[in-house]
């Protein structure tokens, strides 16, 4: 899953994709490099300037038209939490809605339904949108996730979102701390337990970059070796902004777990 | 303000309720909680070297449970592994912040702790040293502006006057109904720490920090009665 943000202020790309040929253009090298989704968003995640209804759907609706047109097999995910949006954009030829505020907005998830969308459900430990966590304390962080998680994936179904359509995010930094988003990824196969797909967003966030002691622009190999350890652990789907390399990461862990063939295996067969 | 005639008090430390105060759960990496970790350390040894028979934690936190087991700090919901908790109960997060800088400070002597749910009667007993754990407002960098950064200044500087001065009434009046979009979580705090010391003197008040290194304003001082 490649991220695309179509915003100023994201804060990895600084607005390197705001604007609608910009952003289109920086899918189609997504789709070249081997994303199988892109994730369409148009708010910063973090605390920043207010980003009204009109304005979020200005910036990713024409990118969500033109994408559909230009690439009709392409999974395209919006990342937004307003059930206006996601409903505009479902109508545009959106297949998922990654609600990335963990069910902030009550009314998303019928829309979601209404449109026969997938949707992605993840944990913020009832933040607001776009709230910066302070002071989080978890009595079980892992259990409490999974335990949440489940909570909105069945929730979901009971609501009418399509059961192939669902998949579990912890959703890292998102209203947890540093060894927070460390424990999750250390215990990813909890969250495969349940059965649900599980999607790993960890590019280049901040627990990588407490970790190593990095900005943004050097996270690279500390998100690949968290992308490795999920991927080995069961997760499925990889929410990244370095598309070619979590690809080869991807590739490497499958053939490890025996989930895949070599490309190539003659050494030493001659 | 009067005086509860039971109490014998001898100082108060002031000190954040960062969890960055402890190496431990922040990292090791050196850098910016050095200096407020430093005032904190240097606001706790003031407060014992007063010479009390007793401290008293205050932080705004839910009331210990404590079951008549030892209460111990705790720190695993911040994701450190978990202690060994045989015999003990686990502080409240705050709580347990003030048990671990007594800890750090090599305080063995008896130790109370109070929140906003504690009655006037749990301060009492012996000569007493509070050691009161709280902030003052919240407001991240990235967080645009709510209109409340006049009101927040405002809170900030009264404090740090009061707790530099040993205004006991100017904390008091600040802490009593303050404007609930700065996020301060001190007030309740700061309210028992006024009950406690009610009109006795000050005799000395020093103020050793003062600043919002990562958005939360920080205060780290100590009075001596």
């Amino acid at each position: 899953m490649a991220i695309v943000n179509v915003t100023p202020d994201s804060f990895v790309d600084h607005g390197l994709t705001f604007g609608t040929d910009l952003a289109v253009g920086r899918i189609a090298e997504l789709v070249d490099a081997g994303a199988d989704i892109v994730d369409i968003g148009g708010v910063k995640a973090g605390a920043g300037a207010e980003v009204d209804l009109e304005t979020e759907l200005g910036r990713i609706v024409p990118v969500v038209e033109a994408a559909r047109e230009r690439f009709p097999d392409l999974v395209i995910s919006v990342d937004t939490w307003r059930s206006e949006v996601a409903d505009v954009v479902c109508r545009a030829g959106a297949d998922v809605v990654n609600d990335a505020w963990a069910g902030a907005d009550l009314g998303l998830t019928a829309v979601v339904a209404e449109h026969g969308a997938g949707l992605v459900c993840t944990h913020t430990g009832g933040l607001l949108p776009r709230a910066l966590p302070h002071r989080v304390w978890y009595d079980d962080v892992v259990t409490e996730v999974r335990d949440e998680l489940q909570r909105a994936a069945e929730a979901a179904v009971a609501a009418g979102v399509r059961r192939d359509g669902i998949v579990i995010d912890p959703t890292h930094d998102f209203g947890k701390n540093t060894r927070h988003s460390l424990l999750l990824t250390r215990r990813t196969d909890v969250l495969v337990a349940t059965g649900w797909p599980v999607l790993m967003a960890m590019s280049r966030k901040d627990f990588v970059g407490e970790t190593l002691g990095l900005p943004t622009s050097e996270r690279l190999e500390g998100t690949l070796a968290a992308t490795a350890i999920a991927a080995w652990l069961g997760g499925r789907i990889f929410r990244t902004h370095d598309v070619v390399a979590t690809r080869r990461v991807l590739q490497m862990v499958s053939a490890i777990r025996g989930d895949i063939a070599p490309l190539v295996a003659r050494r030493a067969l001659a | 303000m009067s005086v509860t005639p039971e109490l014998d008090v001898a100082a108060v430390g002031f000190v954040p309720s960062t969890p960055l105060l402890i190496p431990d759960l922040a990292g090791a990496a050196p850098g910016e909680p050095d200096e407020v970790r430093a005032a904190a350390r240097q606001a706790v040894d003031a407060m014992l070297a007063s010479g009390p028979d007793r401290i008293v934690v205050m932080a705004a936190s839910p009331p210990p449970t404590l079951n008549g087991a030892v209460p111990v700090w705790d720190f695993t919901g911040f994701g450190l592994p978990a202690p060994e908790l045989l015999g003990s109960w686990p502080l409240p997060w705050q709580l347990g912040l003030g048990a671990w800088l007594l800890d750090d400070r090599g305080w063995d002597g008896r130790r109370d702790y109070v929140t906003a749910f504690s009655t006037a009667a749990d301060l009492v007993g012996g000569r007493t040293a509070y050691l009161a754990v709280g902030d003052g407002s919240v407001h991240f960098a990235d967080e645009p502006s709510d209109g409340f950064e006049g009101a927040r200044e405002t809170f900030d500087r009264g404090v740090a006057a009061a707790i530099a001065a040993g205004d006991v009434a100017s904390l008091s009046a600040l802490a009593r109904d303050p404007v609930e979009e700065i996020r301060a979580d001190a007030p309740p705090v700061w309210r028992q720490v006024a009950a406690a010391v009610g009109s006795r003197p000050v005799t000395t008040a020093r103020l050793v920090y003062d600043a919002a290194p990562y958005g939360v304003r920080y205060f780290a001082g100590w009075w001596l009665l």
